[in-house]
């Protein structure tokens, strides 16, 4: 049983507090997320009906997408690179940095789970440049040399004495654990590195083939002051976030916002076209995109393709019981809950991840859920067919086949399923059915 | 009207009082009832499991069985409802679609339902959480159904409809992670206030009780028991 599976075998180590943190956070996200679904009404189902759509035609036109929306930018003024491993990512995303500054560069970042992906930052560092991430969350991630546990809220595994905690390890102040003090540390402690930086790297949460234009939400604000005070900035995506029409934006804005954190739309929506032109007096004299691969193309061509539609909301997240029991980290894998189960396999040249798929009841909570109606339970069960043991089940089938077999051997399987470690009851049997059937008639 | 009961394998080697809670109700709200003796299960375990090479003969016998029954079926499980529906076109089998037995009986008889004497056995304070293949099926008409119980209080269930951590060969599996979403349900059953807890499957009921969880029943034999 041990070491079959990293979830259930994390679940046996990570400390109640954190389980509870995850669980706190998560049902108050729910909560919050279906007071918007109760508010949009029938609104609700053909909203998500027709970014589903949208969603379906990016993938099943993705390269052509990404061409169209390569050439617009181009015109627009954008330095477009393509990046097939998280490797080749990382080195031109350095080659862009050295080719800015000479020197060891100041890099802040606006969250993006893609870098956290392509491990960007430690690449960077290991060149010496220095990388200061500046959404909350992910500034304090940074501070514990940890990782985010959700794609959405990074530290939802933290209390705030937590992050009180952290910032007085590392020299900060943290006289009180009420959010607008601890948000207030981090804004003094980054506002320098805003004003010094030399590169802004963000990711994007949508790209559009139709016009060129990267989207970019956020509610602090930290991502917009990353990447338009300095010079520089780069955009690094994953090639499945490239959708055809700029008019489908509104509807899949507000399904994410209300999907992720119950908002009926982000504090901050950019729309990135090009960089300061010449009558303008701020923003980024160069903006570079990195199209990142690094196996999307591969999940395109399989089974699982539909997990990229997948517009990172972190609802599935929030709802799934196992994730909750055992929070995102124990996925092992950047992308966690339903979604990292059925993405990381999907993206992966071997079996690594496959275990992931069998931490699941099938309780259908995250299709519920789904902003684009990805059928997350039906994939979880695929990649369970992928490398299913017949040995298990041949017995069982033998029985189910053979109703006399099965009649005979019918008070032994309680018994059996004890031996196989199966954990139903219980109480007492009651009448056996088949008897009270016969004696009645 | 004739219907055919899917007795299920867990009430076929666990519980079979539920069976017979159901082929009461059935009776009672005016039905005939068929049991065709040659059943075992639908298919589901071997499915779920991700071995579709045995889930499917399986399940395909099943369908057959039932099919040549000619009238309609019902079970008293929301999982076995869902996989005669969803699950056997995943297979490529012809859909049985048997039918929720609450969903059946409110669907079919609520005139026959809402007219019954029910029996009166004394207060009694219930939380209700339906199966997670619900979701599948369409909101679950047992709480309906209880309100028609005198006597029977219902009281609100936090996060209801969270899975209770069985997922079949799941809760085998991983006894610990099982274990812990089961004592997620006991906090929220604990905080509801009520004594009883019903569910409409068999499977979420066991494994709960497995998990410590005191009062836990079949909403079926809780319903059944109140038969005048």
């Amino acid at each position: 049983m041990n070491g079959e599976n990293r979830i259930a075998d994390f679940q046996n180590s990570v400390p109640p507090a954190v389980v509870d943190s995850v669980r706190s956070a998560s049902r108050a996200k729910v909560v919050s997320r279906l007071r918007q679904v109760k508010a949009a009404g029938d609104d609700w189902s053909a909203a998500r009906q027709r970014a589903a759509l949208v969603r379906q035609d990016s993938i099943d036109h993705l390269p052509e997408l990404l061409s169209a929306f390569e050439a617009k930018a181009i015109g627009n003024g954008l330095i477009v690179h393509r990046a097939a491993t998280a490797e080749s990512a990382c080195e031109q995303v350095a080659a862009i940095i050295r080719a800015a500054t000479p020197h060891s560069a100041l890099v802040v970042k606006g969250k993006s789970m893609v870098t956290e992906e392509i491990h960007l930052n430690k690449a960077l560092q290991r060149k010496g440049h220095e990388v200061v991430e500046t959404d909350l969350g992910e500034f304090v991630v940074q501070l514990d040399g940890d990782t985010p546990s959700h794609i959405v809220t990074p530290i939802i595994h933290k209390s705030r004495a937590d992050v009180a905690k952290t910032y007085l390890a590392h020299g900060l102040p943290a006289d009180s654990t009420e959010p607008e003090a601890l948000a207030a540390t981090a804004r003094e402690h980054l506002r320098e590195k805003f004003r010094r930086a030399d590169v802004g790297i963000s990711g994007a949460n949508f790209l559009v083939a139709e016009t060129g234009q990267i989207v970019i939400v956020e509610n602090e604000g930290n991502n917009r002051l990353s990447t338009t005070a300095p010079d520089v900035h780069i955009v690094v995506a994953g090639i499945e976030k490239v959708i055809r029409h700029a008019a489908d934006l509104p509807n899949l804005l507000r399904l994410l916002a209300r999907s992720a954190t119950g908002q009926p739309i982000t504090v901050y929506t950019h729309l990135v076209q090009a960089p300061r032109a010449r009558n303008e007096l701020d923003g980024p004299r160069r903006v570079h995109v990195v199209l990142v691969d690094n196996g999307r193309t591969r999940a395109l061509a399989g089974p699982y393709r539909e997990i990229l539609k997948c517009i990172r909301c972190g609802a599935c997240l929030n709802v799934c019981p196992v994730t909750r029991a055992a929070t995102g980290h124990a996925y092992g894998h950047v992308y966690s809950g339903p979604l990292g189960a059925v993405f990381a396999h999907a993206v992966a040249p071997d079996n690594e991840f496959t275990d992931l798929a069998h931490a699941s009841t099938l309780c259908g909570a995250c299709e519920e859920v789904c902003p684009v109606a990805i059928p997350i339970p039906a994939l979880l069960e695929r990649i369970r067919a992928e490398s299913s043991d017949s040995a298990e089940w041949r017995a069982w089938r033998l029985l189910a086949e053979r109703d006399q077999l099965w009649r005979a051997t019918r008070s032994l399987l309680p018994m059996a399923a004890g031996a196989a470690g199966v954990s139903l009851a219980a109480g007492p049997r009651g009448r056996d059915f088949r008897r009270w059937w016969r004696d009645r008639s | 009207m004739t219907v055919q009961l899917m007795l299920t394998c867990l009430a076929d080697t666990m519980r079979g009082e539920v069976g017979i809670s159901a082929v009461r109700l059935l009776e009672a709200t005016g039905f005939d009832v068929q049991f065709p003796p040659s059943q075992t299960c639908c298919g589901q375990p071997a499915f779920n499991a991700g071995d579709r090479g045995q889930a499917t003969p399986v399940a395909r016998r099943c369908s057959e069985l039932f099919e040549s029954g000619g009238a309609p079926v019902v079970t008293p499980s929301a999982s076995c409802a869902a996989m005669t529906s969803h699950g056997y076109e995943e297979l490529g089998l012809p859909p049985l679609r048997a039918q929720e037995l609450g969903t059946w009986l409110a669907e079919n008889a609520w005139t026959a339902l809402a007219s019954l004497s029910w029996k009166a056995l004394g207060p009694v304070s219930v939380a209700f959480h339906p199966a997670c293949h619900m979701r599948s099926l369409g909101p679950s008409r047992w709480p309906e159904i209880l309100t028609l119980l005198p006597d029977v209080t219902i009281c609100p269930l936090a996060d209801a409809e969270q899975c209770c951590g069985f997922g079949g060969s799941f809760s085998h599996r991983m006894p610990g992670l099982a274990g812990s979403i089961a004592r997620e349900k006991g906090r929220a059953f604990a905080e509801s206030g009520a004594a009883v807890l019903l569910t409409t499957d068999l499977g979420c009921a066991l494994h709960l009780q497995a998990s410590g969880l005191p009062s836990v029943r079949h909403v079926a034999e809780f319903v059944a028991e109140r038969l005048p």
